[in-house]
């Protein structure tokens, strides 16, 4: 075989030998005129490249067809002639984009799992503090929910359905190699990343073993490029507006005619009744502002020789909507690297400070001061006419909100730094194979400051009704060290071989202490100034906490690539992974195999004008998850309480001996395309991901002394689609509108559940999991509306309707995770104006909204309340769906689908119209660029859930919403 | 030569690195591993006040957004407190008997208490292992874990069996007798073989608990947070009282009263102050307003929110209590149009609820040694001589209802019960025990003090099937060998 083999090679070589050569030059350089380096060129007998000038020279025969690549351009031809001019257009398509999985980085064509790239360019400039909710409708199977409006809040990003119940469902962040969590990102600067990648299946994401069944979200930063050191300038002003509610309360008058005919709640009397009226405060307007956003950049990136640098100063200050809530940011940067032939040294690093200010959100308290503002009625002014605050004189008590919102004091300053330093090595003798190590600290201090004055109802409440001061510091670390070899060989030009071993150690651990001072019983200070020394009579003894814990991990993995002519393609990876967290069963074995086909590159293809590129893909591997609560829970704890001055100890929970990683078992299958000249690229991808070994908190009997027991146990199963497109509609003289979006359907489905039950509650009490339905289900009874005849509630219940209640009659609905969901991008662009149009939408979710109940409950018709009791049953005929509030008559239920709502929404996330001015102007003024740029941020929302914002993360809105803002920014990028 | 050195010095550099950090052992800073027996007798007693601890339950004595279900609720769902529109109506549905089998309350309620039971159980297997180091030392607190045990196995009792007679063959509930590293799904078991362990455990207790059996007091005068001999003999009498057993309840009730006299008017305010406690017999300790307090969801004093509120007849009508009464202003502020519960308010002057719950006290102990002696028949001298004991240092003039007749007797000694023991826990049980007795709340719909109240259920009681708590919706899943209560 291998003779025959050789021969065949020789007969090749010897045809190209006899065809007469001569020897034509040319230059190579992008549709900027900037001369492309190292650019290839092929013709029949020979390859080349360009050099620093973008030119090259090759021997050809007149008049062939030379082939020029470069990476991140589309290829192009020419016929070989003299003085040569070949421009090369750029382009996205996935022939040539650049999968970064934090620990290598590989071409997209090479890929044979799930990545997803997002354009940071395009999405940076949104005027949001906190990274993570940038990436909604980003990427297909990435569901972002931003949860809160609050400047700075994390969101919640889920890749590819929920995973887990009782484990985390974050993906893992990777900054520089470096695991982050999303609450770093109020306090890192999303102008300071340079790429994000989204990893999504077992042969991408896989790497990360145990920590990858999430997904992967590899975020790098800015390097700077070799040349003339480039500074940029980026400025951006807003304001935001708080979105208006659905949910409508009743005014003064509709208020106080509803309390004169359900027995004068608050007892007003007629000569009150009559001067309340004429009081009508609308608290939405008391309570929200305004929000200003001002953010500045500065950096600067260049090198020289082998040594490159970026450097940014960044600071951000976004006040929210509603008063005493904010965000300033100051975040510095400088990335550096250096060396030899032989020797790369680099170092990352960023600091941030933040100071967040912020306001209780999603609970029920009346103190919180978005409770309040839906509970406090409406015939009272925040102030009397001299100034002071008013105080609900009525039983409701309501504690007023803007008191209780401007006169304590919640801050959260943050400070955050991130190194990582890199030594790599060419092992000489040995071509292509280098070694790594990598070492990065992530550090992160977190500080609390809640300060109740005492004139303030939670002031009231603390010891003697003289106010409290809590502070905490948390302090978290986290080491870790990649040692790696790093293997490259191609065998034969046709056979490329990479080879990746690593082992890696990461240490995480962290401490915090707290405590909470009382007694401002002077109003000079609002600190640790004002506290008063404790004893048993004042009350005023100050609680002293603390707490801390540690994690380990070592893993050592290898992962191994072949491509075979640049059209086949093989992946695959191993790891081990060995966890502090389990006592038994420590360690996991995972990997993932996956292969690519490239058709495009087949003769069978080659002859069908309009596909330009096609590929197939399949994968098949294992993650696994350990982001469990608690880092001894595989054992009985026992913990501290407290009894008659002494210490008790309590067994807080019992032992699970056998637990062990949650896997997440995940299939693959890709199709990535480009048609029509590149007009339509896009991809296809299905996959069906199983997670064995499910982490659940297994109901145990209460009589046991303990309510669960987390175990691994039960099977989770998300299939789904995941669908991107984008398309060039029209390209006509200087003007082109182009099309991108993507789709993902998920469904998840819990297989199986411990000691084969078929449905456990969950601990919201609202929803359930359930054996062939979803997480996250609704379980409660159907609401059918209301009796004419009785003004009673009425259910459904087997044999039909029911009047009466019985949790025994409650079945499954919807669930709250939208299993439908995406984004997409209209981009009008005429010469250097372009428009862009982004709308994300998630559908097919339900939301419980107790913020509703709480305005609907006829318990609390003395406080504010849904104007929709206007239609409330008063007597027999009345047809209503609002039963009568009188607990004679009718038993209010809250859990029912009365308060079941569509969470369906579509949102138009962001507009944007910029404009890049003209070369000739810029020259004038000495500058390299400038970009000017207006965009409105969620300026429409279509959706039915009625509360200010659909986009909640919980099953059920609790109450006091901060919901997504309306912002419009506009800014300025200068590059000089 | 120096190309392969340099190889080999790499791959050693290498293979350090690697075996630099790779253990992944972490040693426990902040906890105990609670898969070891206890390695010395201070932890098991330790574990012994983390049961106490358990008494502190928002869901048991404790109250702010809890069940409060052996304080507050037995009198919310009582006929002698009535909700207000200060109330968030977190309790509407105890005290308008709506719950169902689902009802939060009730399952948090059976939660915190077998809770409790296992930290007892807990103590009662390690305790033994030092019998050899310290028998008495061991006795006293064995002693006290056992008292819990039969102590909150009672209380479970109260709300979920159907019938408290002594051989009754109802179902009660599972008796929980030992600590489950493995929980297992117990049954119900009949309120016989119920009465059988509670009655053994509290003897055993007793026994334990004998002066000459412990090593060092229990209490002191100044603290009565534990439960010792004098508490065990409470506990007997309250449940030999249920059981009409009415022997052992006077008895066990007279050693309690000997060991804890009941207090004297001039100092009765004081109890409720924590400033005087000669007459109570176990006080649930509440230190701090961190630690919780019992009777929030009642009135919240630090926040001035007056959920519940004395009935009219409680705080007006001279037939309960007349004006020589000495408890009423103890008890309650004479406001007609928001009657305040003053039992709680706080310790000495502070007005932060932050006081002691008193679990058992003379005064209750006099009422069942005259409920007893009245019951036995042939013993009315002797049971209105108890009841006068407590009479006479109640009121401010001996004039009182001198019952002439046996069930004259009985109606004064439950109308005193009712006047005593008001807002501490018994106004539930008490209607209950008595055969279920119907109640209207008084002025409910304020045609007589012009009170408005947001209920308009004035008559709860005719919710039959909540007479008898149902076992918790969600712990019928997980143990489906428990029965459902009838009606649910």
């Amino acid at each position: 075989m291998k003779k025959i083999f050789l021969l065949l090679l020789s007969v090749l070589f010897y045809n190209t030998l006899i065809i007469a050569q001569t020897t034509f030059s040319g230059k190579v350089q992008d549709n900027e005129g900037v001369p492309l380096v190292g650019a290839t060129i092929k013709s029949k007998s020979e390859t080349t490249k360009t050099n620093e000038l973008g030119a090259f020279t090759i021997k050809a025969k007149a008049g062939e067809t030379l082939f020029i690549s470069y990476v991140g351009k589309i290829t192009n031809s020419i016929k070989a002639a003299e003085a040569m001019q070949v421009i090369l257009a750029a382009t996205s398509t996935s022939e040539t984009e650049v999968i970064v999985t934090g620990y290598s980085t590989k071409s997209k064509r090479a890929n044979t799992g799930s990545a997803s790239t997002i354009a940071i360019d395009d999405v940076r400039s949104q005027p949001i503090a906190s990274f993570d909710q940038l990436l909604q409708g980003q990427a297909p199977g990435l569901k972002a929910i931003s949860n809160s409006g609050q400047p700075g809040a994390a969101a919640q990003v889920i890749i590819r359905g929920r995973g887990s119940i009782a484990a985390s469902v974050n993906p893992l962040y990777i900054l520089d190699g470096m695991e982050i969590t999303p609450q770093d990102f109020a306090t890192l600067n999303q102008g300071d990343f340079e790429s994000v990648t989204v990893l999504k299946d077992a042969v991408t994401a896989g790497i990360y073993g145990s920590r990858g069944a999430n997904g992967v979200i590899v975020i790098t930063t800015r390097r700077g490029k070799v040349g003339k050191t480039k500074f940029n300038y980026d400025v951006q002003l807003g304001q935001s507006q708080f979105p208006t509610s659905k949910l409508q309360l009743m005014n003064s008058k509709e208020k106080l005619d509803y309390e004169k005919v359900n027995g004068n709640p608050n007892g007003w009397s007629a000569s009150q009744f009559d001067s309340l009226s004429k009081i009508s405060t609308n608290w939405e307007d008391v309570f929200f502002r305004t929000g200003q956003t001002q953010s500045h950049q500065l950096s600067a990136s260049g090198g020289a020789d082998k040594t490159r640098f970026y450097a940014s100063l960044g600071y951000l200050n976004q006040t929210g909507t509603v008063k005493a809530t904010s965000l300033k940011r100051y975040t510095l940067r400088l990335n550096v690297e250096s060396g030899t032939d032989k020797v790369r040294f680099g170092m990352n690093t960023s600091v941030g400070f933040s100071e967040f200010s912020n306001t209780q959100e999603n609970n029920q308290g009346i103190a919180s001061p978005l409770n309040s503002l839906r509970w406090t009625l409406p015939y009272f002014t925040p102030k009397d006419s001299k100034g002071n605050y008013v105080q609900d004189p009525t039983g409701s008590q309501q504690p007023n909100a803007l008191e209780e919102l401007l006169e304590n004091k919640r801050a959260f300053p943050q400070l955050k730094a991130i190194g990582t330093v890199f030594a790599e090595y060419m092992v000489p003798g040995v071509k292509g194979l280098s070694v790594k190590t990598t070492v990065g600290i992530d550090y992160r201090n977190d500080q609390q400051t809640i300060f109740n004055n005492p004139t303030t109802y939670v002031g009231r409440l603390a010891p003697n009704g003289k106010g409290s001061l809590f502070k905490s510091n948390a302090n978290a670390y986290r080491i870790t060290n990649t040692n790696s070899l790093n293997y490259k060989k191609n065998i034969g030009g046709k056979h490329d071989i990479t080879a990746f071993a690593a082992q890696e150690y990461i240490l995480r651990k962290s401490n915090s202490y707290n405590y909470t001072g009382y007694g401002f019983t002077e109003p000079y200070f609002q600190n640790e100034a004002g506290l008063s020394s404790g004893n048993a009579t004042n009350g005023f003894i100050p609680l002293v906490g603390g707490n801390g814990t540690e994690r380990r991990l070592n893993s050592y993995f290898l992962d191994a690539g072949y491509s075979y002519s640049n059209k086949i393609f093989g992946n695959f990876n191993i790891r081990k992974d060995v966890s502090s967290a389990f006592t038994n069963k420590k360690s996991a074995l995972l990997g993932g195999v996956g292969a690519a086909w490239v058709l495009t590159e087949e003769n069978f293809l080659k002859s069908a004008k309009f596909i330009n590129f096609l590929k197939i893909k399949a994968s098949y591997g294992t993650s696994g998850n350990q982001e469990i609560a608690g880092d001894f829970a595989s054992t009985s704890n026992i913990g501290k309480n407290s009894y008659n001055g002494l210490n008790g100890y309590v067994v807080t929970s019992l032992s699970s001996p056998l637990l062990t990683w949650e896997t997440r078992a995940t299939t693959n299958l890709g199709l990535d395309y480009a048609l029509w000249k590149n007009r339509i690229k896009g991809s296809v991808e299905v996959y069906n991901s199983q997670t064995n070994g499910l982490y659940d908190f297994q109901k145990t009997p209460y009589t046991s002394g303990f309510s669960t027991l987390l175990a691994n146990s039960g099977k989770l199963q998300n299939r789904g689609i995941e669908l991107s497109l984008s398309a060039t509609i029209f390209e006509i003289s200087g003007f082109s509108w182009n099309v991108n979006g993507n789709f993902t359907y998920n469904k998840n489905k819990v297989l199986e559940l411990t000691n084969g039950l078929a449905e456990t509650q969950d601990a919201n009490g609202l929803t359930v999991t359930k054996v062939g339905s979803p997480l996250n289900s609704f379980k409660m009874n159907e609401y059918l509306g209301v009796d004419p005849a009785t003004g009673k509630s009425i259910y459904r219940n087997a044999a039909g309707k029911t009047s009466i209640y019985s949790p025994s009659d409650a079945i499954v609905f919807g669930t709250s995770d939208a299993p439908y969901f995406g984004g997409i991008t209209n981009t009008f662009t005429y010469k250097s104006l372009q428009l862009s149009v982004f709308w994300t939408y998630a559908f097919g979710n339900e939301i419980y909204n107790n913020d509703r109940v709480n305005v609907e409950n006829p318990s609390y018709i003395a406080s504010s309340i849904s104007r929709d009791l206007l239609r409330e049953w008063r007597q027999p005929g009345d047809i209503t769906d609002i039963p009568s509030p009188k607990s004679s008559i009718d038993e209010f239920q809250s859990l029912t689908t009365r308060y079941l709502e569509n969470g369906s929404f579509w949102r138009l996330r962001n507009v944007e119209l910029a404009y890049n001015l003209p070369q000739r102007w810029l020259s004038k003024a000495k500058l390299a660029s400038v970009r000017v740029f207006l965009q409105g941020q969620n300026l429409f929302t279509i959706t039915k859930f009625r509360g200010f914002d659909p986009e909640i993360t919980n099953p059920s809105l609790g109450g006091a919403q901060y919901p997504t803002l309306k912002t419009i920014t506009g800014g300025v990028s200068i590059g000089f | 030569m120096y190309k392969k050195l340099k190889y080999l010095i790499s791959i050693f550099i290498i293979m350090l690195l690697i075996n630099a950090c790779t253990k992944t052992d972490v040693k426990r800073e902040y906890s105990l591993d609670g898969d070891e027996p206890a390695k010395d007798l201070q932890l098991v007693e330790a574990q012994l006040i983390g049961a106490y601890g358990g008494f502190r339950s928002v869901d048991y004595y404790g109250s702010n957004a809890g069940s409060s279900a052996f304080a507050a609720l037995p009198d919310i769902m009582g006929s002698d407190l009535i909700e207000t529109f200060e109330s968030l109506g977190n309790y509407r549905v105890m005290s308008e008997w709506k719950f169902a089998a689902d009802e939060a309350w009730v399952e948090n309620t059976w939660a915190a208490a077998y809770r409790i039971i296992s930290r007892a159980n807990r103590v009662i297997r390690d305790v033994d292992l030092f019998a050899a180091e310290n028998q008495k030392k061991v006795n006293r607190i064995k002693g006290q874990a056992l008292a819990i045990r039969a102590h909150v196995h009672f209380d479970i009792m109260r709300y979920w069996a159907s019938d408290f007679k002594r051989n009754s063959s109802a179902l009660c509930a599972p008796y929980m007798s030992a600590f489950e590293s493995v929980p297992t799904k117990p049954v119900r078991i009949t309120v016989k073989e119920y009465y059988d362990k509670i009655l053994a455990d509290l003897n055993a207790a007793k026994t334990l608990l004998g002066s000459g059996n412990i090593d060092a007091a229990i209490n002191t005068a100044a603290n009565k947070s534990k439960i010792d001999q004098v508490g065990v003999y409470a506990m007997l009498a309250r449940v030999n009282l249920y059981a009409e057993q009415w022997n052992d309840a006077m008895v066990n009730a007279d050693l309690a009263i000997a060991a804890r006299p009941i207090e004297t008017l001039a100092n009765f305010g004081k109890i409720w102050k924590d400033e005087q406690n000669t007459e109570v017999i176990w006080a649930v300790n509440f230190a701090t307003q961190a630690e919780g307090a019992p009777y929030e969801n009642v009135y919240f004093v630090r926040g001035n929110r007056l959920s519940y509120q004395p009935t009219y007849e409680m705080v007006d009508d001279l037939a309960l209590y007349a004006l020589n009464d000495g408890r009423f202003d103890n008890y309650m502020v004479y406001d007609l149009a928001r009657p305040r519960l003053l039992k709680y308010i706080g310790r000495g002057a502070a007005v932060d609820g932050v006081v002691d719950w008193k679990a058992y006290r003379s005064g209750e102990m006099a009422l069942i040694s005259a409920e007893a002696k009245a019951r036995i028949g042939g013993m009315d001298v002797a049971a209105l001589a108890t009841l006068n004991g407590l009479r006479s240092k109640r009121y401010f003039s001996s004039s009182y209802p001198a019952p002439a007749t046996n069930a004259a007797l009985i109606t004064e000694i439950l109308r005193q019960r009712r006047l005593e023991l008001f807002a501490e826990g018994h106004r539930f049980f008490d209607l209950k025990r008595l055969g279920k007795l119907s109640f209207t709340r008084s002025d409910c719909n304020g045609a007589i003090a012009g009170n408005q109240y947001p209920s308009t259920i004035c008559t709860p009681t005719t919710a039959v099937r909540s007479w008898n708590w149902p076992i918790p919706f969600n712990e019928r899943v997980v143990n489906p060998n428990l029965s459902q209560n009838a009606g649910y």
